[in-house]
């Protein structure tokens, strides 16, 4: 398997390059093919509209048996990633499928950005306030992305 | 909304005629019915009940309309309304014209607006019925001749090899039991580490797939 990196992972960086997605870019490290600089766009009517998030993606040894390990590098006030960026999203974890790909991934992600799911928490601060009061914690994510975010 | 519409088809119309435009553009500026109505054969029924005594004004409409002196300007200017809009969508034509043709007989006031689009009535039909809408079959068509035979190329959705590569490095090609196909290599891995399809997450073991040979 360490020779040399898996044709799916080639195939998968040259679509990603040829065919991006929309408000989605994945550039893999010029020293380790296997590690990507991620940025996604918030989704509009969200309250992380505007900002540009960086993120973080490996493709672990066992790619693609095992899910991609994501990371927001970039704050973000959000219940469903916590304050080191680990996010709760059930792809990356049990319910992940080899048929998966970098590209369903972000586009997952991209989608949790849009529809924050505070009873499956991970930050559980942000999740207890986006339940309490959930005009203000969406007035809080859009500061945090107003101050992080660009 | 509306008046888009209206452009369009006028445009469209101009394309498609090869003679007259001049006519139609002054054709078109009179009517009022053009407006499009999808169904112009329950329009003509609506118009029928409301406007018109019923038993009279339906034999008028739909049949022939010899009797129809009884008839105002005002019902006979609905009924070529209808036949305008008819053209939009492909209807039998023959109707239409003799009704119209009855209507001029009769000399109502709107006879020369009514007379004026019925000439240029006749060509288009003429023209829709042999244009357009063979085109748009031929492309639906085209398209689905071209679009089916590039499908076949089969890919594993795990390591992205199309059954050629899958073949010429010495694997097959399985199936699941839940109809998902997969290269031999991926799916037993995938099995031993998930025990369900890569696809669809079906529960799976190693007896639930065979071979599949194309």
């Amino acid at each position: 398997m360490s020779s040399g990196l898996p044709r799916r992972i080639i195939k998968e960086t040259q679509r990603l390059m040829t065919e991006p997605v929309s408000g989605i870019s994945a550039v893999p490290d010029e020293q380790n093919a296997r590690y990507f600089h991620v940025h996604i766009a918030g989704p509009k009517d969200s309250p992380f509209e505007g900002g540009n998030f960086k993120l973080e993606l490996f493709l672990p040894e066992d790619y693609p048996m095992a899910a991609p390990k994501v990371r927001f590098v970039t704050k973000i006030y959000h219940p469903n990633i916590d304050k080191l960026g680990r996010i709760c999203l059930d792809i990356l974890k049990d319910k992940w499928s080899p048929a998966l790909q970098i590209r369903t991934v972000l586009l997952s992600i991209q989608a949790l950005l849009s529809a924050p799911n505070p009873d499956d928490p991970l930050a559980n601060d942000v999740a207890e306030q986006w339940k309490m009061n959930e005009s203000k914690a969406i007035e809080t994510a859009r500061e945090w992305t107003r101050v992080h975010a660009h | 909304m509306i008046d888009d519409e209206k452009m369009e088809r006028d445009r469209a119309r101009r394309k498609r005629t090869n003679r007259g435009s001049s006519e139609e553009v002054v054709d078109l500026s009179f009517n009022p019915g053009r407006r499009g109505t999808n169904e112009p054969i329950v329009e003509e029924e609506i118009v029928a009940v409301n406007e018109a005594s019923t038993s009279v004004a339906i034999v008028d409409l739909t049949k022939d309309s010899n009797d129809s002196s009884i008839l105002s300007a005002d019902v006979v200017d609905l009924t070529e309304i209808n036949g305008t809009e008819d053209r939009d969508e492909v209807t039998p034509p023959k109707r239409s014209r003799r009704r119209k043709h009855t209507s001029q007989d009769m000399g109502s006031g709107n006879s020369v607006v009514i007379s004026s689009g019925d000439e240029t009535d006749d060509s288009d039909d003429l023209v829709l019925l042999n244009s357009p809408l063979p085109d748009e079959v031929n492309e639906r068509l085209a398209s689905c001749k071209t679009a089916s035979p590039p499908k076949k190329i089969i890919k594993c959705p795990i390591c992205y090899d199309d059954d050629a590569a899958i073949k010429a490095s010495g694997r097959r090609l399985v199936s699941t039991n839940c109809g998902h196909i997969f290269c031999e290599n991926c799916l037993k891995t995938s099995i031993s580490t998930q025990h369900k399809c890569p696809t669809c997450r079906k529960k799976l073991t190693m007896r639930q797939m065979h071979p599949i040979f194309l």
